[in-house]
């Protein structure tokens, strides 16, 4: 090659990558976090953080080193909150000035009056950057109901998500035996239950 | 073109057409290269000619280069590229027959097919060596069946096994490419004697080395997660989106088309599959929420234009897909209002309103709506899906791209 060509060459492509690179941060939008990297993280249990821990650390007074945001309405927010929650309602969540009280290094657990807007709001600031953030199951009702009021072991796991009844189990015994009316000489048998144990002899 | 081009934009004919195109491309370089010649080609054993090994790991290198430029901005996936698995012993005992074959005749596969369409005889004769040597590979396959099929060691990467990441091993090569082509040239020059001025006169490579490898470093430091898209949904529009309520559907929406049996929606069950199989609503399709982002679904979301309504126990699973699913770009998705849990108290728990207490048109029709969709559940329509005769499953007609990788 002639003298410089292949340097100019290289150049060329180099220049053309770098410029790729750029318009790409340009035009990337304020996500930090790539939705690849969500899918990823949700693949593992993070997402939340237990009753059982959030009791474990209201007991030790370590609550402390979490940010606490509170996702309600104000009102809601005044009539009672967790102990050093910051209040930014859900529909401002997305504002950049009311984001600007959180630390995107500390990390961060949020609650609201349902479930399934913290776990929105959760996967969304995760998006916009913050790294550690987690959100406690249930409403803010369930968290006073099961443990600041009256922890018990039971409700450790407890989470809005489950299934409320057995669905299967729950329709074969509602439907039950079909209804026969008043002179059906159908008789629909009894679901043989299992035999008493005969005894001995 | 797939992986680089995303699947489905061109028809695979068309692959055939790109495939001559390279082809000949390939060709025409090998040839300018001069690869057409036995006596250059041989010289690198031979330590007259490097011209093959500048060629080949220049190419190497910047194709590699290239590649890691592109996985970078997210223009290709890596992890869909098909990569040659790794056969230990059949790749060693194979390599050194072909070394011995490139001493000898001083062809290679590729280049002899150069050598011979520009009429070289002793290029045709090694092809012609070629085929007698599948002939007998293949009619004594049993004997070499063990050796081609052994060690297999799967689509190991040299950079896993060392540890390092692939861009850092990247650098590394480049770095290994240089010190080899400066050594070779010394070599080169000594053995054919050239005079120290001529020597002088050359070109530097001083600047596209430098560039190669500064470039390669930045790759190696920068960290490797690209943030979103352009034109990815925004915070603010998804905030409002589910503040506003647009992005439920309400649970009357979801009977009707099950009790309608009707094909204008899709349910999507986000739970996993233990809760999937032992209930789901009719005609539901599995996705758990984790698995929504899977290239096999995604082509299902791209391809389906009817709306898809995501549902789980509660609503916090249905959400969580929700918003990957918006934030991969797809719009017509929803969220079941309440989720089954909400669902079956409706149907079974709640009492109806007492009929006298009923006014408008629309309670007497929510009345009897609510009525009929209590009635097909609790007949058993909604127990069993197997019983239900939902649709055939739906199989995610996603195909890897199997890209052969040819010999040289």
């Amino acid at each position: 090659m002639e003298k410089n060509q292949l340097g100019a060459l290289v150049l060329f492509f180099v220049l053309l990558f770098a410029a790729a690179i750029g318009i790409n941060k340009i035009i990337s939008g304020p996500y930090k976090i790539s939705n690849t990297r969500i899918s990823e993280k949700t693949a593992s249990q993070e997402l939340f953080i237990s009753y059982e821990a959030l009791h474990a650390h209201l007991s030790d007074n370590s609550l402390t080193s979490y940010q606490l945001l509170d996702l309600r309405e104000e009102e809601a927010y005044a009539s009672g909150h967790l102990e050093g929650a910051i209040n930014i309602p859900f529909q401002d969540l997305s504002d950049k000035k009311a984001r600007r009280i959180l630390d995107q290094q500390k990390p961060l657990l949020l609650y609201a009056e349902a479930e399934n807007k913290a776990a929105a709001a959760q996967l969304i600031l995760f998006g916009l950057g913050y790294e550690q953030v987690q959100y406690i199951p249930g409403s803010y009702g369930d968290i006073a109901l099961f443990v600041l009021n009256n922890y018990k072991p039971a409700h450790a796991f407890y989470r809005d998500d489950k299934a409320r009844f057995d669905f299967p189990g729950f329709i074969r015994e509602y439907t039950g035996q079909k209804e026969t009316g008043p002179g059906s000489s159908f008789q629909i048998p009894e679901a043989s239950s299992p035999a008493a144990a005969a005894g001995g002899c | 073109m797939a992986p680089f081009i995303p699947q489905g934009l061109i028809p695979p004919e068309l692959n055939f057409f790109f495939a001559l195109v390279l082809g000949i491309a390939f060709g025409y370089v090998l040839e300018q290269a001069g690869f057409s010649s036995s006596r250059k080609l041989a010289g690198v054993f031979y330590g007259y000619d490097f011209v093959v090994l500048k060629v080949f790991f220049t190419a190497a290198i910047t194709a590699m280069t290239g590649l890691l430029f592109m996985n970078y901005l997210g223009w290709i996936d890596m992890s869909l590229v098909y990569i040659n698995p790794t056969f230990l012993w059949s790749s060693i005992v194979g390599g050194i027959i072909m070394g011995f074959g490139f001493i000898m005749g001083g062809f290679c596969p590729g280049t002899s097919i150069t050598g011979a369409v520009i009429g070289k005889i002793d290029a045709m004769v090694f092809i012609a060596g070629l085929f007698l040597g599948v002939f007998i590979f293949g009619h004594f396959y049993h004997v070499f069946e063990p050796l081609y099929t052994g060690s297999f060691l799967g689509n190991m990467f040299v950079y896993d096994v060392f540890g390092i990441s692939a861009t850092g091993f990247g650098l590394l090569l480049a770095i290994m490419a240089l010190i080899a082509f400066t050594l070779t040239q010394m070599i080169e020059d000594k053995v054919n004697r050239i005079p120290a001025t001529e020597i002088k006169q050359r070109p530097s490579f001083r600047f596209p080395a430098f560039l190669l490898l500064a470039s390669l470093f930045l790759l190696f430091v920068l960290p490797s997660q690209k943030p979103g898209r352009a034109g990815e949904i925004s915070p603010e529009t998804l905030v409002e989106t589910l503040h506003t309520k647009q992005s439920y559907a309400s649970m009357e929406k979801v009977l009707y088309h099950v009790l309608s049996q009707s094909e204008d929606i899709i349910l999507i069950d986000t739970r996993d599959q233990t809760q999937y199989e032992r209930f789901s609503l009719p005609m539901a399709v599995h996705i758990p929420m984790a698995e929504i982002l899977d290239p096999r679904w995604q082509s299902f979301f791209r391809k389906d234009s009817r709306d898809k309504i995501f549902f789980s126990n509660g609503t916090t699973a249905a959400t969580q897909a929700w918003i990957m699913a918006r934030r991969e770009g797809h719009d017509d998705v929803y969220i079941m209002e309440g989720g089954l849990n909400a669902l079956f108290d409706l149907l079974f728990i709640q009492e109806l309103p007492e009929t006298n207490g009923l006014h408008t048109m629309e309670e007497r029709f929510h009345y009897r709506f609510t009525e009929q969709a209590r009635t097909f559940f609790r007949e058993g329509m909604g127990v069993n899906p197997e019983e239900s005769a939902p649709a055939a499953p739906l199989m995610p007609d996603y195909d890897r791209p199997t890209v052969v990788a040819g010999g040289c």
